[in-house]
């Protein structure tokens, strides 16, 4: 995992596409935020229109743990 | 709003599961017969002989000749004999071995004396000795153990054996050394102990402490009695003596904390009257084989208080009891850093009361947690996931979209209003609309209606603004109608209208129709049913008596359950549980169906439908007044439909009798399967939200998944982002795949930037 990433996520090139752009989503910087705390983390993205993706094990996993965490402190 | 210390304590003196078992509050040693029994009866001798021997310091001498004293008190004298508890410590003693541990003394120069070498002496020289005072015990015979010695049953070898802790603790004895005025004594010791045994005049002393008054000097035992104490009582002077001596010597408060050295009753309840009788089975002399032992241990009760913990799931789930609970709410409300680690036990309790009513000494310790989640609110740590789902559903109950206040077409005023509540209408509305129809029917004055929620929602999210902001939205509405009686259809609407706007004056449909009798198209379904009490009912008798009562007119034979009443357990909707700890709302309703047999008839629908949703059977007492196909065949509604519900509800009585047409929605077609709808449910996803998510997906921000061909949108409702899997088809209608959510927000998509998309 990348230093300056809390996450990242393994995924096949060419699998997720863009529809709006027709372009596949390549691995890019997207940014979550809670409770006033930043998580930059490394996503399938769209290089021309910048939306991204967010696996459900990802949602479910480490993303609701440190959802948890941070509303118990 | 803040904890207050004082009060916690007074609750936690309310919980007596930390009480000692009856036998070991009048045993003078305080033997903890309940562990002694506990280990024997799972064969483990050693454990029980260190029990023993943490309270006896001569477990040899008094294993073979206690009184016990015990025995008048052990609660399984009313089911049996009392457990036989010398002869289980003797077995202890006998089959059980403890290591030795090596001990490190501090050394002090006090000196002190004992005079009298006898139990109660010889016990105070060793507890002395074991605090590193040096001792000198100073006896008028020429032999050690006094009576002992005559007795018999511990021999010689014993007595010896035992003397020798006197000689590990730097004991020593002065023989054939008779002090009959220990006034000399008293110049060369700083404390003097006098055990001399049985006199013609007994010592006056100090209660509890022991204490010749204003003197160096302590006595105990025979000493200060005018007839012989038991071997056991002498032995706990003794203890008592040296704590005496110690706390003298290191001039601290010579009573605090020693109130209960002495035997004493306990306030410990033990229920006792559905135990088996069990008599005692093993020999009469002799020492007990193990076999004999683990038999006669296992009649031991294990005396404890679990009242509540037996009646509440919650409280297991997090196995511990309310006097520990009690500590862990309030260091959870006083963390100023740091992880609040009780925040999740917090919000899983019902709330529902029937803790205090179970126990003995009528502990509530839902109304604490009540009281806790509403300071957690006003301090703004609840955390923001726990209830916001519950929140949302009811301020959609409360929107325009939902709620509903009107006049009976035609009035102006009302003299009625039905309230049926905001779950009855979402679960079943035909029930609703039947019953209003039938009370304007009959009841021959002017009934309104009013469609909402009564607010509980935000009281047990401990949300006291949003409860004060919604309790005013319905006194405007009550007002707007001329101050009319409600007439409730939920009995914690109901008893939230009691407690809370006092104003109002309240009755039950349940009572309107014991009045005007059952509805004309009733017709009896079926003949028997176990009636369940709703905890909304807890403190309303009168509500509880007539439910039961229009039951019986309906012809139904009415059972009842184990806990019924003002005792009835919680169907796990209550607190919120449901959103902010499914495991144990179903923990709560998998009781609820256990501890009883048969078709439920509930008087709430939220019962009605925890137990459906669970598999059990149950009916609401509305609904087979009004519609019995339908109570005893469907199916607990989700989240969506329940919304759907009350929607349709207010559009359809709208237009029926106020005439007013709503203009139809065009809602986006759904259709997914079942096991995705139970996934849905579970999530707490809404197809209002899959229709936010689609609707911005469809307008030119949709990915194509390769893999499962499948399209996936995502954008943020309120505080949540949704995902979608979906298809289209061709005739418009959205396939939903599969759906999941998180909290966090996104940003840093570029020009897929979403907004963000409104609550309702
Ligand atoms: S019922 Fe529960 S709260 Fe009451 S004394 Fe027993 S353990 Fe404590
Ligand atoms: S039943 Fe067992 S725990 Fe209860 S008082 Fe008797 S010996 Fe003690
Ligand atoms: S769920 Fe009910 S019985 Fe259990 S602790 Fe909470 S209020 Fe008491
Ligand atoms: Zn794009």
């Amino acid at each position: 995992m990348s230093e300056k990433y809390y996450e990242t996520w393994e995924f096949e090139a060419g699998s997720l596409i863009c529809d709006r752009c027709g372009v596949p989503l390549e691995p890019g910087e997207i940014v979550l935020h809670y409770m006033g705390n930043d998580f930059p983390i490394l996503m399938p993205k769209c290089p021309v229109c910048g939306q991204g993706f967010i696996p459900e094990e990802l949602a479910y996993g480490k993303i609701f743990q440190v959802e948890q965490a941070l509303e118990d402190k | 709003m803040e904890v207050n210390q004082q009060k916690l304590h007074e609750l936690e003196q309310l919980c007596v599961q930390e009480q000692p078992p009856a036998a070991m509050a009048v045993c003078p040693l305080h033997v903890n017969c309940r562990d002694i029994c506990g280990h024997i009866s799972e064969g483990d001798f050693n454990q029980a002989r260190a029990v023993y021997e943490k309270s006896v310091p001569f477990p040899e001498i008094l294993s073979r000749v206690c009184e016990q004293p015990c025995r008048d008190a052990c609660i399984r004298k009313n089911c049996g004999d009392a457990l036989l508890m010398q002869r289980l410590e003797r077995s202890a003693v006998e089959w059980g071995s403890v290591k030795q541990r090596r001990l490190f003394l501090s050394k002090k120069k006090e000196r002190t004396a004992v005079i009298g070498g006898g139990i109660t002496g010889l016990t105070a020289a060793v507890e002395l000795g074991k605090k590193g005072y040096p001792v000198t015990v100073f006896e008028k015979e020429a032999w050690l153990w006094g009576s002992l010695r005559k007795d018999g049953r511990a021999d010689e070898a014993i007595l010896e054996n035992e003397g020798k802790k006197l000689v590990q603790y730097g004991v020593s004895i002065e023989l054939e050394h008779e002090i009959a005025d220990p006034g000399p004594l008293l110049e060369q010791f700083d404390a003097v102990v006098i055990a001399w045994g049985l006199k013609k005049d007994p010592l006056a002393v100090k209660e509890t402490i022991f204490q010749v008054e204003g003197s160096t000097m302590f006595a105990g035992g025979d000493a200060i009695r005018e007839n012989f104490g038991t071997y056991a009582s002498a032995m706990a002077h003794g203890k008592s003596l040296a704590i005496s001596v110690d706390r003298f010597l290191k001039k601290v408060s010579m009573d605090a904390g020693r109130e209960r050295e002495g035997v004493f009753e306990t306030t410990l309840h033990v229920r006792w009257d559905k135990e088996e009788r069990k008599e005692s089975s093993v020999p009469e002399f002799g020492v007990l084989s193990q076999e004999e032992a683990v038999l006669e241990a296992q009649r031991c009760l294990d005396c404890k208080c679990t009242e509540c913990t037996d009646a509440c799931a919650f409280m297991r789930h997090y196995k511990s009891y309310p006097k520990k609970y009690l500590r862990e709410i309030y260091n959870n409300l006083s963390i100023a850093m740091g992880t609040r680690h009780a925040n999740k036990m917090i919000n899983s309790c019902a709330l529902c009361g029937q803790c205090a009513a179970v126990c003995p000494h009528g502990l509530n310790l839902g109304e604490t947690i009540q009281e806790a989640r509403r300071i957690m609110v006003e301090k703004k740590k609840m955390p923001q996931s726990a209830f916001e789902f519950a929140i949302n559903d009811m301020n959609y109950s409360n929107s325009e979209t939902a709620f509903l206040s009107r006049c009976q077409p035609g009035k102006g005023k009302s003299d009625f209003a039905f309230f049926p509540g905001c779950q009855l209408a979402a679960s079943s509305p035909w029930t609703v609309r039947l019953a209003y129809l039938d009370l304007m029917k009959r009841m021959g004055k002017s009934v309104g209606l009013i469609l909402g929620c009564c607010g509980v929602t935000a009281d047990w999210a401990g949300e006291q603004e949003l409860f004060e902001k919604t309790k005013k939205q319905l006194e405007e509405s009550w007002k707007d109608q001329g101050c009319p009686v409600l007439i409730m259809a939920c009995p914690t609407c109901y008893d939230v209208f009691c407690r809370e706007m006092p104003d109002i004056s309240c009755i039950g449909i349940w009572d309107v129709l014991l009045e005007k009798g059952l509805p004309q198209e009733y017709h009896k379904t079926m003949e028997q049913a176990v009636i369940h009490d709703s905890c909304g009912a807890r403190s309303h008798p009168k509500v509880r008596k007539a439910v039961r009562t229009l039951a019986k007119n309906m012809g139904y034979q009415l059972e009842e359950e184990k806990y019924k009443q003002e005792q009835s357990l919680c169907c796990g909707f209550g607190g919120l549980a449901p959103v902010s700890n499914p495991q144990v709302a179903d923990e709560m309703t998998d009781q609820w169906m256990r501890e009883d047999e048969g078709l439920r008839l509930t008087y709430c629908v939220n019962c009605r439908d925890r137990l459906v949703k669970r598999k059990g059977t149950a009916v609401h007492i509305l609904e087979l007044l009004y519609d019995p196909q339908e109570a005893l065949e469907r199916k607990a509604p989700g989240y969506s439909l329940r919304r759907d519900n009350r929607f349709e509800l207010k559009r359809q009585l709208l237009e029926e009798l106020w005439n007013e047409k709503a203009p139809k929605e065009d809602k986006m077609k759904l259709v997914y399967s079942q096991e995705t709808e139970n996934e849905l449910e579970e999530r707490k996803i809404l197809e209002s939200d899959i229709r936010q998510v689609l609707e911005w997906s469809e307008n030119g921000h949709r990915i194509r998944d390769g893999k499962s061909g499948c399209m996936i949108g995502h954008r943020q409702v309120g505080n949540v982002t949704f995902w979608v899997y979906y298809r289209v088809r061709e005739d418009g209608v959205y396939e939903v795949e599969r759906a999941y959510s998180h909290r966090m927000a996104i940003s840093g998509e570029g020009d897929g930037k979403q907004d963000v998309g409104k609550i309702l």
